[in-house]
C-alpha cells in the first residue's frame, strides 16, 4: 500500500467515523498492514477452540438415537483359499440381528486406479481380515454373537508372502482375473502375474553410463508394510432413507467426493442419491484416502430399511484390515565418477501390494516416475513393479511410495560418497536437480530450492566433512569392471571409527559406550494423481457481512480449514475472523477430487483465492455502479469497500444481500456468491514403454532433513537428538502449520525409521495392537526440532504455494540410517532400525 | 499346502458379565471357585479388559476384589515386614513413604510400567496374577525376597514370590484361590537395588529384557569411601548380599544365583563382567516379535554389568531419605458395589464435571461407554480400548481420595466408576474461561487433527496439578502413554510448559 493511498484511506474512514457510531474505523487500525497481510502471518487454527474443548464432533460423537444398528465384518482367518460354502443362517435367526450380506449380495468390483477389490469377497479371499461377511444388529454385542454363528468352509491355497517372489512365474496367482479388470489408461497390469502394474523409465544409454562411471555398486534395501495409526480409526455411518431413496454416509474420511463416486459406481446408483458427509477427522495420513471399509456399511444401509448403521474399525482391525503401507524390495545400482558425478542409475523396485492394489497401483507408478530421488542422471534404468501378495492392502500413505525408494537412494548416496572418499553432502549438492535440468522422464525441473534446502540443513546440524579424505580402502575391488558388490573390507566393523572423529569433532558426548553421528538425506515428491484433478470452491456472503467458504477438501489435522480462510480473507478483504470455512457435505460442498498428495494448498487453494476475488469482483462492480466510481478506484479493507477517489467507505453487511440503492430509488446487486475452481491442464502422459513424456507430474516438493544420532553400542539403542527439516514450500501461507508440519513428520519418520513394521507370519499379522506396534512416544520425540522454510515460488501455486503435508517424512529414515552409520559403523538397510538389528550388527 | 487357522485376535466389545463384588474373602473365593474359568477377579483390570476384549477369556462373573479389607492397603507388618494389598495401584505403591524408604527398588520397577495413568490402575498384585514373564514388579520382588499372601478355599497360605509365578500366565493360585497381598521382608539398612529394562520405546513398552540388582552393603564402607573418595568398585568393599533376578527372559522371572554369588565374592570389574556373564547364562529366553533369545542373552548381560555398576557408585551415597513430601497416594476406597450385586446393570450414582448423574450402566461396559453413550459427553474419544493410546483419559476422585488423578476411561468398568467424581475434557473450562493449559494449546499450535487432544490436556492438567513446573523430561513421562501422531509431541510439550508458567505468574 502507498503511503499516499494509506493516507487517502485514513481521512475516508475519518469521514466515515462522523457517521457512525464512533467506533474506530478498522482501515485505520491496519493502516499499516501491507497487501498480503494474511499470507505468510500465523493465525491460529480456526477450529482450534472446537477441538481443545472438546466440543469437535467427529463421526463417533454423532448421535443416532436408539434407532442406530451396529455392524461387524466377519473376516476371513486365513490370507489365501477358496470359499467353498456360507452358512449365515444361523446368524440371521440370533435375536437383534436386522441384516446380514455377504458377497453374493454384491457383486461389483471397485477401486481407485484398478478395480480389483470387492466389498465382500466372493469366491476367494485373499489376505487375512478381507471381509466375507457383514451383520448389523441391534447392540454392538449381539453384532458379534451372529459373527460367531456365520460358517465359512475355505479350502486353503498356497500363498504369496514376499513380492520378489510373488513376481516370478513359480508364485501362484493371487488374482487369476486380473486381465478383465478394469483400470487408468497409465496403469499397466500384466495379466497372467501377481502384477498389477510395471512402470519403466528408459532413458540414455546404460552401456555408456557404466562406462564413464569410477564406482559401480549395487545394494538391496527392504521396507515392511507399515500402518498409518490415525488415532481416530475408520469409522462411517449409513442410513438409507425408509423410501429406499437416498443414502447418506457419515464417513471419517479424506476422500469424500471420491467416496461418492466410487461406491455410487460399485453399488450401480446415481451419483446424486448418495450423500457423503464428513465432520472432523481425527487422522488420515492417507489412511482415510478413496474406499476401504466404508462400502460395507452403505451396503448393510441399503438392507436396514431405515435405521442408520454405525461401522467403526477397533484398533486391531484399523492395523490390518483398512489400508497399510506397501512394503518394498529395492535394488539400487548406481555408476559415479571420482569427482561425484552419477552417470548411471538402474533401479528395480518390487512393491509388497497386498492382496488389492487398486490404489497402489498408482504409488508404484509415482516411485518410477520419481526413481532416481531428486537427482540428474543422464542414463536411467528404472523398474517399479507392483505386485501381489496375500499380505494386507496396501494404500496411500504420506509419501506415496517416495519414504519407501529414499530409503535406499540416500543410504545409496551415502554409499558411494564414502566409497570414493567423498563428501556426502557436496555429493548430493553435486548431482541435486536445478531448475532446467531433465528429470528422468524428460520433465525440465522448476525453480527448486533443493540446493538451499541441502546446504541449509547441513549447516544447522553442523555437518563437517570427513575430518581427513577417508583412504580408498578396497576401493579398487569395487572400481568399474570388478563387480558391484563392496569388499568386506568396507563393511560393518571396516569403516567403523568414524562416529568416534565426528563426536570429537562436535564436542558430542562419545563418552562410554554412546557414540554420536550425524546422517542426511535429501528428497523430492510430486503430487502423485490422475493428470487432470479438479479443485472448486465457493464464497458466499451473509447478512452480517462475514464469509462462508465451501470446499470439498477435509481438514485432517493438516490446517487446511485455516489456510483458506485466510486466501478467502484475502482474497476477498475481509478479516480472518470473519470467515468461516464449512466442513463437507457432498450435497452443498463444491467438488474435490481428494485430500491427498500435498495439493490443497496448492489446489483447492487456487480455487478458493479465486472463489473470493470473485465474490470480491461481483462486490465492487455493484458499488461501482451504483456509486458511479470506476472499479479500479474501488477495494475492500477489512470488511468495508472504500473508494479511494471519493473517500466514501461502506461496511459489506450494508449490501452483500441486499444490493445498493441507486440514487434514483431502484436496486442493484443482490445476494454475493463467489465461485472458483482449478484443475491443471498441462500434464501429459508418458511413453508406457520409457516413460518419457514433457510433463510428467505438476511440480515437485524438494527438501532435506539431517539428524543427529547417539547409538548405545551395548544395546543397540538409537536415540535421535535432533533433527533439522528444510524444505522448499514455494511460499509459506501459514508458516506456523508448515512448522508444525514439518515438526509431525520428522517424528512420524523417526518413529517408522525406528520401530515400525506390520510383522507377518505366513500373512498372519503379528503385532495388530498399540502394545506390540509401538509408534513413538512424547519421550520417544527427539530434544530438539529445527524446521527450515525455504520460499522458490510455485508458478502456479496461489501466492506461489506449494504442498509440504507428506514430504516431512519421507527423507527422515535414511537420514537416520546414515547418521547411524556415521556413529558406529553399521549400515542398517532394511526398516526398521531397531536396538536389536543394530546390536547385531555390531557384532557381525 | 495347508494352513493353521489363525485366531483373530478382535479387541472388540466386551461380551456382558456380571459385576460382582464380594462382602468377605470367603464369599470371594466361593465366587470365584463357583465360576471355575468363567469367574474373573478383578484388580486394576488392566490384563483382564484387554484379555476380555481379545476373547482370551470370557468371563460371565467379574469378582472386585479391591474392597476387601486390607486390599488397598500398605501397612507395616510384624517384625519389620511391610505388607503391599494386592489390589494397590502401582501410583500408590511407588509413592508411599515406607515403600520408598526401604524397598526403592519396587518403586523403580512400578514406575517403568507402561504409563502414569495406567499405573493408576494397574496394581502389582494383578501384575504379579497375570504372570507374565514380563511383568516389571517381579524382578523386583524376586529380589526383594517378597512373598504372596493369598485366600483360597483351604484359607489363607503364604507362598515365596519364585514359587508363586509357574508358567507364562501361570501362578500356584488354586481354584477359588487369590492373591491378597506382598509381604516384603525387613529392608537391611543399607540395601539397595537398581531396575533396568529394555523396551523397543524409551519408556513404558513391555520389556524385551528386565534386570533387577540388589545389593546389602556394610555401613562402614559407605562410610570409607565417601571419606576418602576412593574408586567405588573397589573389592576390598566386600558385599553382604547380592539378588540378581531377570525379566522376560524364561517362563517366569528368574533368579541368577551363580551371578549373585560370583559377585558377593568378586566386585571387581572383572569380577562385575564374571557375574553379568552367569547372569546372561542362567537366562532361558525364546524368539518373539518383540526380540530373538540371542538378543535377550546378550541385553542380560549388559544390563546386569549396568546395574551392578549403578549400584556400587551408589553404595557410598548416604542413605536415600524417604520422601514423605505431598505426593502421597492415598488409598481409594472403592464404590457402594453392595447396590449392585449379582445383577447385569448397576444403578450408579457418580457425579461429572460437577453435575451428579445416576444411571443404570451395564456390568460390562465401561466408564468410557457410559461418557460417551449415556451423558454423550463425546469430547472424551476412543482411540484403543487396549489403554495404551490415551485419547479417552479423564480425572478420577473416589471417595475418600484427596485429588483427582488421570486414568483411561477405556480402563474403569461402569459399576466401578460408583460414588466417584470425574472430570472430562467438557469440565476443563472454569466460568467460559479456558483453562490456561487450552489457552496454551492453541497459543502453541498444540493440536492438529484434535482426536488425542482432550486426553492430554486431562492428563496434562494433572500433571500440573501435582507438580505446577515439571522439568522437560518429566512433562515427555507423564505424557508418555498418550499416543499423538500429527504433532511430533514438541508443541504439546510447549505448550504444558508456557501453562506451568503462566500458573506461576498468575500465583505470584
Amino acid at each position: 500500500m502507498s503511503q499516499e493511498s494509506g493516507i487517502r484511506r485514513q481521512a475516508a474512514g475519518g469521514k466515515r467515523q462522523e457517521a457512525r457510531d464512533g467506533n474506530p474505523p478498522s482501515a485505520i487500525r491496519h493502516l499499516q498492514s501491507a497487501k498480503h497481510s494474511l499470507i505468510g502471518a500465523s493465525p491460529q487454527r480456526i477450529e482450534g477452540r472446537a477441538k481443545v474443548t472438546g466440543a469437535a464432533t467427529y463421526v463417533d460423537d454423532m448421535q443416532f438415537g436408539p434407532n442406530l444398528l451396529h455392524g461387524a465384518l466377519k473376516r476371513s482367518p486365513i490370507p489365501h483359499g477358496l470359499i467353498k460354502r456360507i452358512d449365515v443362517s444361523q446368524a440371521k435367526a440370533l435375536p437383534g440381528v436386522r441384516v446380514v450380506v455377504t458377497g453374493q449380495d454384491f457383486l461389483g468390483f471397485t477401486g481407485l486406479y484398478l478395480k480389483d477389490r470387492r466389498i465382500f469377497a466372493l469366491d476367494r479371499v485373499r489376505y487375512v481380515g478381507e471381509a466375507v461377511a457383514a451383520v448389523a444388529a441391534d447392540t454392538p454385542e449381539i453384532a458379534l454373537q451372529a459373527l460367531e454363528l456365520i460358517e465359512v468352509e475355505y479350502e486353503a491355497l498356497p500363498g504369496v508372502f514376499d513380492p520378489e517372489f510373488g513376481a516370478s512365474p513359480a508364485a501362484p496367482l493371487v488374482h487369476p482375473d486380473l486381465a478383465n479388470y478394469e483400470c487408468a489408461p497409465f496403469i499397466f497390469p500384466q495379466p497372467g502375474t501377481n502384477i498389477s502394474n510395471w512402470f519403466k523409465v528408459r532413458k540414455g544409454d546404460m552401456d555408456k553410463g557404466w562406462a564413464e562411471a569410477d564406482l559401480i555398486y549395487e545394494h538391496k534395501y527392504r521396507v515392511p508394510q507399515i500402518q498409518h495409526a490415525p488415532l481416530e480409526t475408520h469409522v462411517c455411518v449409513a442410513q438409507q432413507d425408509a423410501a429406499g431413496g437416498r443414502i447418506t454416509l457419515w464417513s471419517s474420511s479424506q476422500s469424500p467426493f471420491a467416496q461418492r463416486n466410487l461406491i455410487a459406481k460399485a453399488l450401480h446408483i446415481n451419483h446424486s442419491r448418495l450423500r457423503v458427509i464428513t465432520p472432523y477427522v481425527g487422522g488420515g495420513f492417507g489412511s482415510k484416502a478413496g474406499v476401504s471399509m466404508e462400502g460395507a456399511a452403505v451396503a448393510l444401509a441399503m438392507h436396514a430399511r431405515g435405521r442408520p448403521v454405525k461401522l467403526r474399525m477397533t484398533r486391531e482391525e484399523e492395523f490390518y484390515t483398512t489400508f497399510v503401507r506397501q512394503g518394498l524390495v529395492a535394488y539400487i545400482k548406481m555408476g559415479m565418477t571420482k569427482d561425484g558425478r552419477i552417470t548411471a542409475m538402474q533401479n528395480r523396485f518390487y512393491w509388497d501390494g497386498g492382496a488389492s492394489t487398486e490404489y497402489g497401483t498408482n504409488i508404484t507408478r509415482a516411485a518410477g516416475y520419481s526413481g532416481t530421488g531428486p537427482y540428474y542422471v543422464p542414463n536411467i534404468h528404472v523398474d517399479s513393479i507392483c505386485v501381489y501378495t496375500n499380505h494386507p492392502v496396501g494404500g496411500a500413505m504420506r509419501g506415496f511410495g517416495m519414504p519407501e525408494i529414499h530409503w535406499g537412494i540416500e543410504q545409496h548416496i551415502d554409499q558411494m560418497a564414502e566409497r570414493l572418499g567423498l563428501d556426502p553432502v557436496q555429493v548430493r549438492l553435486i548431482n541435486c536437480l536445478k531448475e532446467g535440468d531433465e528429470t528422468l522422464t524428460g520433465m525440465i525441473m522448476h525453480p527448486t530450492g533443493l540446493s538451499q534446502c541441502v546446504q541449509k540443513a547441513a549447516a544447522a546440524i553442523g555437518w563437517t566433512s570427513p575430518p581427513t579424505p577417508l583412504p580408498l580402502r578396497g576401493t579398487q575391488a569395487v572400481l568399474r569392471g570388478e563387480g558391484s558388490q563392496a569388499p568386506p573390507s568396507l563393511r560393518g566393523k571396516g569403516a567403523r571409527g568414524l562416529g568416534d572423529s565426528a563426536g570429537k569433532g562436535d564436542g558430542g558426548s562419545g563418552s562410554g559406550h554412546k557414540r554420536r553421528g550425524k546422517g542426511l538425506a535429501a528428497m523430492w515428491k510430486a503430487p502423485a494423481m490422475p493428470p487432470n484433478p479438479g479443485s472448486s470452491a465457493t464464497v458466499r456472503l451473509n447478512e452480517d457481512g462475514t464469509a462462508t467458504v465451501s470446499i470439498g477438501g477435509v481438514d485432517i489435522g493438516q490446517g487446511a480449514l485455516t489456510a483458506m480462510a485466510q486466501f478467502a480473507a484475502e482474497g476477498l478483504g475481509v478479516k480472518i475472523e470473519d470467515v468461516r470455512v464449512n466442513t463437507v457435505d457432498t450435497d452443498y460442498s463444491p467438488y474435490e477430487w481428494q485430500t491427498v498428495a500435498s495439493r490443497l494448498t496448492w489446489s483447492m487453494g487456487n480455487a478458493v483465492l479465486q472463489a473470493a476475488e470473485n465474490a470480491r469482483t461481483q462486490i465492487l462492480q455493484t458499488v461501482a455502479e451504483a456509486w458511479g466510481e470506476d472499479v479500479n478506484d474501488l477495494d475492500i479493507i477489512d470488511g468495508e469497500v472504500v473508494s479511494y477517489r471519493t473517500e466514501e467507505a461502506r461496511p459489506l453487511r450494508d449490501l452483500v444481500i441486499y444490493g445498493l440503492q441507486r440514487p434514483d430509488g431502484t436496486w442493484i446487486g443482490g445476494p454475493i456468491v463467489g465461485q472458483g475452481k482449478f484443475m491443471p491442464e498441462y500434464v501429459t502422459p508418458l511413453n508406457p514403454q520409457t516413460g518419457q513424456g514433457p510433463r510428467a507430474v505438476v511440480h515437485f516438493t524438494t527438501g532435506c532433513q539431517a539428524v543427529e544420532v547417539e547409538v548405545d553400542e551395548e544395546t543397540g539403542e538409537v536415540q535421535v537428538l535432533k533433527i533439522v527439516s528444510a524444505y522448499d514450500v514455494g511460499r509459506a501461507i501459514n508458516p506456523d502449520m508448515v512448522r508444525a508440519q514439518m515438526e509431525g513428520g520428522a517424528v512420524q519418520g523417526m518413529s517408522t525409521a525406528l520401530l515400525e513394521g506390520i510383522i507377518l507370519q505366513s500373512g498372519v499379522p503379528k503385532n495388530p495392537n498399540f502394545t506390540d506396534y509401538r509408534i513413538a512416544t512424547a519421550v520417544d520425540a527427539p530434544l530438539e526440532l529445527e524446521s527450515i522454510i525455504v520460499e522458490v515460488p510455485q508458478d502456479d501455486g496461489p501466492f506461489g504455494a506449494r504442498g509440504i503435508g507428506e514430504h516431512p517424512m519421507v527423507p527422515t529414515a535414511p537420514a537416520i540410517a546414515n547418521a547411524v552409520y556415521n556413529a558406529i559403523g553399521v549400515r542398517i538397510d532394511s526398516l526398521p532400525i531397531t536396538s536389536e538389528k543394530v546390536w547385531a550388527a555390531l557384532q557381525a | 499346502m495347508h494352513y493353521q487357522q489363525s485366531s483373530l485376535r478382535r479387541n472388540a466389545t466386551l461380551q456382558p458379565f456380571d459385576y460382582i463384588i464380594p462382602q468377605d474373602h470367603a464369599e470371594a473365593s466361593a465366587l470365584l471357585a463357583a465360576g471355575n474359568g468363567a469367574s474373573r477377579p478383578l484388580q486394576g483390570g488392566t490384563d483382564l479388559l484387554i484379555r476380555a476384549r481379545g476373547g482370551f477369556v470370557k468371563p460371565q462373573q467379574v469378582v472386585d476384589l479391591k474392597a476387601l479389607p486390607g486390599m488397598r492397603e500398605i501397612r507395616p507388618g510384624h517384625d519389620g515386614w511391610l505388607v503391599i494389598g494386592a489390589a494397590c495401584t502401582m501410583n500408590q505403591v511407588a509413592a508411599h513413604p515406607l515403600v520408598q524408604a526401604g524397598y526403592d527398588l519396587l518403586v523403580q520397577a512400578c514406575n517403568s510400567v507402561a504409563s502414569y495413568q495406567l499405573r493408576n490402575r494397574a496394581t502389582v498384585g494383578g501384575n504379579c496374577c497375570n504372570a507374565s514373564p514380563a511383568a516389571d514388579t517381579a524382578p523386583a520382588l524376586y529380589c526383594l525376597d517378597a512373598v504372596a499372601e493369598t485366600f483360597g478355599p483351604a484359607g489363607a497360605r503364604r507362598i515365596p514370590i519364585a514359587q508363586f509365578f509357574t508358567d507364562p500366565g501361570k501362578t500356584a493360585l488354586q481354584r477359588g484361590e487369590f492373591l491378597t497381598g506382598i509381604h516384603l521382608p525387613p529392608a537391611p539398612a543399607n540395601a539397595r537395588g537398581v531396575f533396568n529394562k529394555l523396551g523397543r520405546t524409551k519408556v513404558g513398552d513391555i520389556s524385551m529384557v528386565s534386570v533387577a540388582v540388589w545389593v546389602d552393603c556394610r555401613s562402614q564402607i559407605a562410610n570409607r569411601k565417601s571419606d576418602e573418595g576412593q574408586a567405588l568398585h573397589n573389592t576390598q568393599y566386600a558385599i553382604r548380599a547380592v539378588r540378581i533376578a531377570l525379566g522376560a527372559v524364561g517362563p517366569t522371572p528368574l533368579r541368577a544365583p551363580e551371578a549373585e554369588a560370583a559377585l558377593t565374592e568378586d566386585a571387581s570389574p572383572a569380577g562385575i563382567r564374571r557375574a553379568a556373564q552367569l547372569a546372561a547364562a542362567a537366562a532361558r529366553p525364546i524368539d518373539d516379535i518383540r526380540a530373538s533369545a540371542a538378543y535377550r542373552r546378550a541385553m542380560v548381560e549388559v544390563l546386569t554389568r549396568r546395574g551392578i555398576e549403578t549400584l556400587l557408585q551408589q553404595v557410598g551415597a548416604p542413605p536415600l531419605l524417604p520422601d514423605f513430601g505431598g505426593n502421597l497416594m492415598p488409598p481409594q476406597s472403592w464404590g457402594d458395589g453392595g447396590a449392585g450385586r449379582r445383577c447385569m446393570n448397576h444403578a450408579i450414582a457418580f457425579t461429572v464435571n460437577g453435575e451428579r448423574y445416576t444411571r443404570n450402566v451395564p456390568s460390562h461396559h465401561t466408564l468410557l461407554q457410559v461418557l460417551r453413550e449415556q451423558l454423550a459427553l463425546t469430547g472424551t474419544k476412543n482411540g484403543c480400548e487396549a489403554g495404551e493410546c490415551g485419547a479417552c483419559a479423564v480425572l478420577m476422585r473416589w471417595p475418600g481420595a484427596n485429588r483427582f488423578e488421570p486414568v483411561n476411561s477405556c480402563m474403569v468398568l461402569a459399576p466401578e466408576a460408583a460414588g466417584a467424581e470425574i472430570i472430562t475434557i467438557e469440565g476443563l473450562m472454569h466460568d467460559d474461561q479456558l483453562d490456561p493449559l487450552q489457552e496454551a494449546f492453541l497459543a502453541t499450535g498444540a493440536t492438529q487433527c484434535g482426536f488425542c487432544t482432550s486426553g492430554i490436556l486431562v492428563n496434562a492438567r494433572a500433571l500440573l496439578d501435582r507438580n505446577p513446573d515439571p522439568a522437560e523430561a518429566e512433562i515427555r513421562e507423564a505424557l508418555v502413554g498418550n499416543l499423538c501422531r500429527c504433532t511430533g509431541y514438541v508443541r504439546i510439550i510447549d505448550a504444558v510448559k508456557l501453562a506451568a508458567r503462566a500458573g506461576k505468574e498468575a500465583a505470584r
